[in-house]
């Protein structure tokens, strides 16, 4: 059964110099399990999808339906709640909450439901386990290495167990061995079942997935297995 | 982990912003404080001396076609220095009054040269002292041969206490000198009721009676039963003070709600720019799943613990403050109030001025796009 399905998605900007189409078109459909790079130059609207298939950002025209569920038919607060059980983020930069340690960054997805503390520490413990961080979690972020802040990001991402990651260029800023180190992470996650979508620009990356859809100009050009 | 854990990490980490904050609010409230609290008591005392003293009545000969502006006492008048009663009526009024009188206080005015300046000399007893609380005498109150000098009169015969000086003939040592009062009594010379009878050769009688009554009833009685002499209310220092009072609490109210603007705006510029900085971090919460509730609780809640912190320290503050400058603002003797009411009347006021101030920026928060906020494309 199809997890994801991208039905004709158009985004259309409003820039200075007048409109400027983000995607023309896009269809694309992800199973369930599957581990999937989108790549692309920048520009050629790879994050745009990704962001539309993460209930971020409202196509301008065509469905995005998840698990069968027409997100943009959804309101705003639908769309959180949707977000919150469905949609585990990778943002680029990490983007880690500075002023809270590790434990507290990866327990953030978690303070919105209806766990107490001592679930919450748990479900938090378990998943910075998986990630190799289980000795730094009263740590700050900028106590931290890069590819440390990728894990804590990518534990965040995963504690209240969705079923889909969306991943904005995980090991951009990353060195090559230590983003290696990440993609084994995700590969082991998605061998537990996660179904990821993952952007990225780096080819050495794609020996990690099992599927890469190339994107050009807001069109997907061509897809591989 | 809870909304407001992130609340209040977030706080922590931005101590020195917080800290100016806090500053403002404490001093905002500390200044609505002290101003009602010093409305509140000044209030309390006239109240508090109006049952004491109840109204003023004055008891004068009945032939005198003159009106006694204060205390029956005016320098132009001829008459009043030959007219007098007998002191004996203050002890009957006293009977008669019963409990009704509250204080009663015979006087005896007369006219003398001191250091060749014509002075009015009032012989007055210690009851004058339940009469008039508000009087502070540097020095005692004067017993045989020993004169109280009103403020002025001092400054004017350049007297101090333990001077001597001739009257009359005799010689008489100030004994004290009175606080200024703001009345008539600063420019008297006080002296003992009997020794003034006895220099001015007025045995057993008085110019004029002052009393107190805490019943307006208690009047048309006194004037039933001493119908040889003339009993009249005065409009007394009371109301010129209650005035006084009503001015000053006007006053407060005008400051604070200034003050109340104030501190709205500051809440609100700081929450603005706070809102402004976390613009990301804001994108980062509504990706995670976030609703705008939540993003507008963390605000909120950030504004009551700021703001309940502001309320209670400056609660605390403006107390102090009170004690520290009421004795340059009124002459009354302000007493530190702890009032429960008042306290939590504040931090509720602080709580509520914080939350209106910031409902704006939490709603611009709330509605922050998270695409735009985290910068996705």
């Amino acid at each position: 059964m199809a997890l994801i399905e991208v039905k004709n998605v158009t985004k259309f900007y409003n820039s200075g110099e007048g409109q400027v189409t983000a995607l023309g078109g896009v269809n694309l459909t992800v199973q369930k399990g599957e581990f999937l790079a989108l790549m692309g130059d920048s520009g050629s609207g790879k994050s745009t999808l990704l962001s539309v298939i993460g209930a971020l950002n409202p196509p301008t025209g065509g469905k995005v339906l998840i698990d069968d569920i027409d997100v943009y038919d959804l309101s705003s607060e639908r769309r959180a709640d949707f977000r919150s059980s469905y949609i585990g983020f990778v943002f680029q930069q990490f983007q880690l909450i500075q002023y809270l340690t590790v434990v507290e960054n990866v327990m953030v997805p978690l303070a919105i439901l209806n766990y107490n503390h001592k679930e919450q520490l748990e479900m938090a413990k378990k998943v910075l386990k998986k990630v190799g961080l289980e000795n730094k979690m009263r740590r700050l972020p900028n106590q931290l290495s890069g590819g440390e802040q990728e894990r804590v990001a990518i534990a965040r991402a995963i504690v209240n167990e969705p079923p889909i990651i969306l991943a904005d260029e995980p090991t951009g800023s990353l060195d090559s061995k230590t983003g290696e180190g990440i993609m084994r992470l995700f590969q082991s996650l998605n061998r537990e079942g996660l179904t990821i979508v993952m952007v990225t620009h780096n080819r050495e990356n794609l020996k990690f997935v099992k599927r890469t859809v190339s994107m050009k100009d807001g069109l997907i050009k061509n897809q591989e297995n | 982990m809870r909304l407001l854990n992130i609340a209040f990490s977030n706080l922590r980490v931005r101590k020195i912003k917080i800290f100016f904050l806090l500053l403002g609010i404490i001093l905002g409230v500390a200044i609505i404080v002290s101003l009602t609290g010093i409305t509140l008591a000044m209030q309390e005392q006239l109240e508090s001396k109006f049952e004491d003293i109840g109204m003023r009545v004055l008891v004068t000969p009945k032939s005198n076609s003159l009106f006694l502006s204060y205390h029956g006492i005016s320098v132009h008048s001829g008459n009043y220095a030959r007219k007098t009663i007998p002191e004996k009526i203050a002890h009957n009024i006293k009977q008669f009054g019963g409990q009704n009188v509250t204080a009663i206080s015979p006087k005896l005015v007369q006219n003398a040269e001191i250091k060749s300046k014509k002075m009015l000399i009032a012989g007055i007893s210690r009851e004058e002292l339940n009469l008039k609380p508000y009087w502070r005498i540097n020095g005692k109150f004067p017993n045989r041969k020993q004169i109280l000098l009103g403020a002025s009169t001092a400054q004017r015969l350049k007297l101090s206490v333990e001077d001597k000086v001739p009257i009359k003939g005799e010689i008489f040592t100030v004994s004290g000198i009175l606080n200024e009062t703001g009345t008539v009594e600063d420019e008297l010379v006080f002296i003992n009721l009997a020794e003034a009878q006895r220099v001015f050769n007025r045995n057993k009688q008085v110019t004029f009676i002052e009393l107190s009554v805490n019943d307006k009833e208690a009047i048309s009685a006194l004037r039933s039963k001493f119908t040889s002499v003339a009993i009249t209310e005065v409009k007394g220092e009371n109301e010129e003070r209650q005035e006084i009072v009503n001015r000053f609490a006007k006053f407060a109210v005008l400051i604070s709600i200034c003050v109340l603007l104030i501190g709205f705006l500051i809440i609100s510029t700081t929450m603005m720019s706070s809102v402004k900085e976390r613009t990301r971090e804001i994108g980062i919460f509504r990706a995670l799943g976030f609703k705008r509730k939540h993003i507008v609780k963390i605000i909120l809640f950030e504004a009551v613990v700021v703001s309940t912190v502001g309320g209670v320290v400056g609660y605390i503050g403006g107390i102090l403050l009170v004690k520290l400058i009421s004795p340059y603002i009124t002459q009354f003797e302000v007493q530190l109030h702890w009032s429960p009411e008042l306290g939590l009347a504040t931090v509720i006021m602080s709580i509520l001025v914080g939350l209106l101030a910031s409902a704006y920026p939490a709603y611009q928060a709330a509605r922050l796009d998270p695409i735009e906020a985290i910068r996705f494309i």
